[in-house]
């Protein structure tokens, strides 16, 4: 009798154990990992068991697992995934892809979620940030400020030096200075760049205050510039320098290589280009590259000068799809990105581990890893992405503002020059064209017309430039761009313009402003004493 | 019910190894270009991944009307139609000319040297054809304005931004890179030939030249005839990576055609999304256009001489 009701308990008891386990197992099941599919390349290859995504994970207590999209097929790859409607829980994404499928419901609105989202909502403030907005006002997908600086005007200071030329301060002065160049030496290259990109890049600035980006303002409407006679004075002043061999003669059509050798070699006088010293220092001799100097950003004929840079919405960033099983969890995870500790985890790590913060704000990468690249034969910075995840591209979030850019960039120990030209680049940022609120039906429109117009014109505007048509023919450039739609696409832009003034509330004429915080800088890159 | 059985008796089980063997090479094409076909379809829909291809909203013949009523729609077709033209015109013959002055050497060893620095070429990128191409041409440091300033007193010439030399410029380089490539089909034909016929020749008192007009070109016609015939399925569409390489937009004149239309419109164009629809819908003109033609060949070539595609 005893012993039976023993054996009756311990039965029971391993009965109870046994559910008891079976339901912790299932709580535990229902915590699967998020899928986190993500692009990637293979000199920055995402690794799950790197330091930044374990620290993610620790700091959030979301658990994921990542399937990494080859960068060179991405694309594709997403396209398939969308057809297939196989989609991870969150994946790398471009803001076309995002914007025309997230209406369509393949990417939820993270907007709506901001509420358990406090640093999202915090950086995606309608009235702040509203260039970050797909066309229906909501967020598909997360991207951030990625302000890309570039090198700005740089020219050879022991060259201008030795011509007994001071920098100059307006696009004039710059002819001058040229001239005089040119004078000196008739097989120099006074001012070196290439392709035309660039030259709207450092030209539109100097003639707008806006960045190529561009669309001007015009009485609170927006204005195409190419429609305006200033367009034509920029193209005339092209030409005439082109024309008086100031301008690298074989812009148009030489390598990064040709291009970058002629520096290398000390035959160009000034650059305008958006490759830095970094990118040079390999290539060329020290003397060569410690002589190039950043110049503050020319004022225009009308005043106004800056310099361009990538904007506040990079091309790629992350969304959240429909198919998430847990989307609540993926908002806080994503969230933590854009709060100053999970940029300073993204962009530097863990802090005592692989960076330190000196008493002056500067960011220094510590004595040990940095001995364990030496050990490892790499250099610092492909050293921390292989082996701590620091840094990878393809996330472009979170923000990268450009004092973090300039600490960041010292912190990997880049020339003092560079550095300097990073903040006088920083401190001129041009002007961002004003936010366009189109919607998918209205964007495939004006990708139809400009996908014509932009052949059209840069074949123009290379036939102006290099002399091949005169610009007594502007008019019928004028002509033939509007046949093409030119207006409807400045009439498109400014509905859409329209529509987020309605949005937030604000009257014609309105562009938010953007502000960056460079307080500090000049003392750390040296810029004063 | 018999005649099957006859079949299967008489054809396929005496055969059943080289029925195997057939297999893989037939669900290539049913897997890999029939099933595929179905596809066309997106180039009368506004497709979208997401919906699918079936629920797609139906745009009848939006993106032809597209394509057809841009301003550079004639343009595109002219310069691809022309590059293949003169392709064939120069391209064309160069390999046979070459496997035929190869097949005469007598040295054995001067004909795999000559033969494997031709091939070479074809293992070559595009990019890096291209950077040859860019550094020869170069109007300051290219070898060619070099000779032209040097030896003739010449002004230089800035080729690459100059239409008028572009199309030139394209198939040399083209017949430089594959030259070597395109002869190993024609030489291969060339072992083919019957030997007794040519030392029935020799018997005859036929000279070299004789030789080569009355023996070998008979013998490559059949191959020479196909190639051609195939080769006119393309005539719309041209391979666009060296053009890319080596255009801009001093030369879309004559530089610029449907695949880099598609291109910038599809891949790189503003917004970034490719608009498969277009895509697609240029993409069966293309084949359409190609299709007409390599019948229209056919019938031709069945005509005036024995050999044809069917």
């Amino acid at each position: 009798m005893f012993v039976r009701e023993k054996l009756v308990r311990l039965v029971v008891s391993f009965v109870l154990l046994f559910l008891l386990s079976v339901s912790f197992s299932a709580v535990l099941q229902s915590k699967e990992p998020l899928t986190f599919a993500i692009g990637s390349v293979s000199w920055r290859e995402p690794k799950e068991e790197s330091v930044f995504f374990q620290e993610w994970q620790k700091r959030t207590g979301v658990r994921i697992k990542l399937i990494k999209m080859d960068s060179s097929a991405i694309n594709e790859k997403i396209n398939t995934m969308l057809a297939s409607g196989d989609l991870p829980d969150i994946m790398s994404c471009t803001r076309t892809i995002a914007n025309d499928y997230g209406p369509q419901g393949a990417f939820i609105p993270i907007n709506k979620y901001f509420d358990k989202a406090p640093n999202l909502k915090k950086y995606f403030d309608v009235k702040k940030n509203p260039w970050l907005y797909g066309p229906d006002g909501n967020i598909y997908i997360l991207t951030a400020t990625w302000p890309y600086l570039a090198w700005g005007w740089v020219w050879n200071k022991k060259w201008a030096d030795k011509l007994g030329v001071s920098a100059p301060k307006t696009i004039d002065d710059w002819v001058t200075v040229w001239e005089k160049v040119k004078a000196s030496d008739p097989k120099a290259i006074p001012l070196g760049t290439q392709g035309t990109g660039l030259l709207y890049q450092f030209f539109f600035p100097t003639w707008w205050g806006i960045t190529s980006e561009g669309l001007v303002m015009e009485r609170g409407n927006l204005r195409d510039p190419w429609l305006t006679p200033e367009m034509k004075g920029l193209i005339t002043f092209l030409h005439d320098i082109y024309d008086k061999k100031l301008l690298y003669q074989e812009f148009l059509t030489a390598t990064n290589e040709t291009f970058y050798s002629l520096i290398a070699q000390g035959k160009v006088f000034s650059i305008v280009h958006y490759k830095g010293v970094p990118y040079l220092q390999a290539k060329a001799p020290q003397d060569v590259v410690n002589a190039l100097e950043t110049l503050p950003p020319p004022k225009g004929p009308y005043g106004k000068s800056g310099c361009d840079w990538m904007g506040p919405t990079s091309w790629w960033g992350i969304s959240i799809t429909s198919k998430c099983k847990d989307i609540d969890s993926a908002v806080k995870f994503l969230d933590y990105l854009f709060s100053k500790e999970g940029t300073y985890l993204y962009y530097l790590g863990v802090k005592g581990v692989t960076y330190e913060i000196a008493k002056d704000g500067t960011i220094r990468f510590t004595q040990k890893v940095i001995d364990e690249a030496k050990k490892a034969n790499m250099d610092l910075d492909t050293y921390l992405v292989t082996n701590y995840g620091i840094n990878l591209i393809f996330i472009n979030i979170p923000p990268l503002d450009p004092k973090l850019h300039i600490l960041h960039a010292k912190a990997y120990g880049q020339p003092e020059n560079y550095l300097k030209g990073l903040l006088i680049v920083a401190k001129n940022l041009a002007k961002y064209r004003p936010p366009i609120w189109l919607t998918a039906e209205e964007q495939k429109r004006v990708n139809s017309i400009m996908s014509n117009i932009s052949t059209y014109r840069e074949e123009w505007v290379s036939k102006f430039i290099l002399g091949k048509e005169p610009l007594t023919k502007w008019d019928e450039f004028i002509s033939g761009l509007k046949k093409m739609g030119a207006e409807e696409v400045e009439q498109l832009y400014n509905k859409g313009y329209e529509r987020y003034l309605k949005t937030v509330g604000k009257p014609k004429g309105y562009v938010p402003p953007i502000k960056y915080d460079l307080t500090g800088l000049d003392k750390i890159v040296g810029l004063s004493k | 019910m018999r005649n099957i059985r006859y079949w299967w008796d008489k054809n396929f089980w005496p055969n059943r190894y080289l029925f195997l063997m057939f297999l893989p090479g037939l669900l290539y094409f049913i897997i890999f270009c029939y099933i595929p076909m179905g596809g066309i379809i997106i180039a009368f829909k506004d497709y979208s991944p997401w919906i699918g291809i079936l629920k797609s909203p139906w745009v009848g013949l939006k993106h032809f009307q597209d394509f057809f009523s841009s301003p550079y729609a004639w343009r595109l077709i002219r310069n691809t139609l022309l590059l293949n033209i003169y392709g064939l015109i120069f391209g064309f013959p160069i390999p046979i000319i070459f496997a035929l002055l190869l097949n005469e050497l007598a040295s054995e060893w001067y004909k795999k040297m000559v033969q494997t620095l031709t091939y070479f070429p074809y293992f070559l990128s595009m990019p890096i054809v291209a950077g040859l191409v860019i550094q020869l041409l170069s109007p300051s440091s290219g070898i060619i304005n070099i000779i032209l300033v040097k030896w003739f007193g010449r002004e230089p010439i800035y080729f690459l931004t100059k239409p008028e030399y572009f199309r030139t410029i394209y198939i040399s380089a083209n017949v430089w890179r594959s030259m070597g490539y395109s002869a190993i089909i024609y030489l291969a034909a060339l072992t083919g030939i019957d030997p007794t016929l040519y030392e029935a020749a020799i018997i005859d008192g036929a000279n070299r030249w004789q030789r080569v007009r009355f023996i070998t070109l008979p013998g490559l016609t059949p191959t020479i005839t196909i190639l051609l015939i195939l080769s006119m399925g393309s005539i719309l569409s041209v391979g666009i990576d060296l053009i890319l390489l080596l255009y801009n937009p001093m030369t879309y004149e004559t530089a610029d055609v449907i695949g880099t239309f598609v291109y910038r419109r599809g891949i790189a164009g503003i917004g970034g999304a490719p608009d498969l629809g277009l895509g697609t819908a240029v993409g069966l003109f293309q084949s359409v256009v190609g299709l007409v033609t390599i019948m229209l060949v056919n019938s031709i070539a069945r005509r005036i001489s024995e050999t044809s595609l069917w």
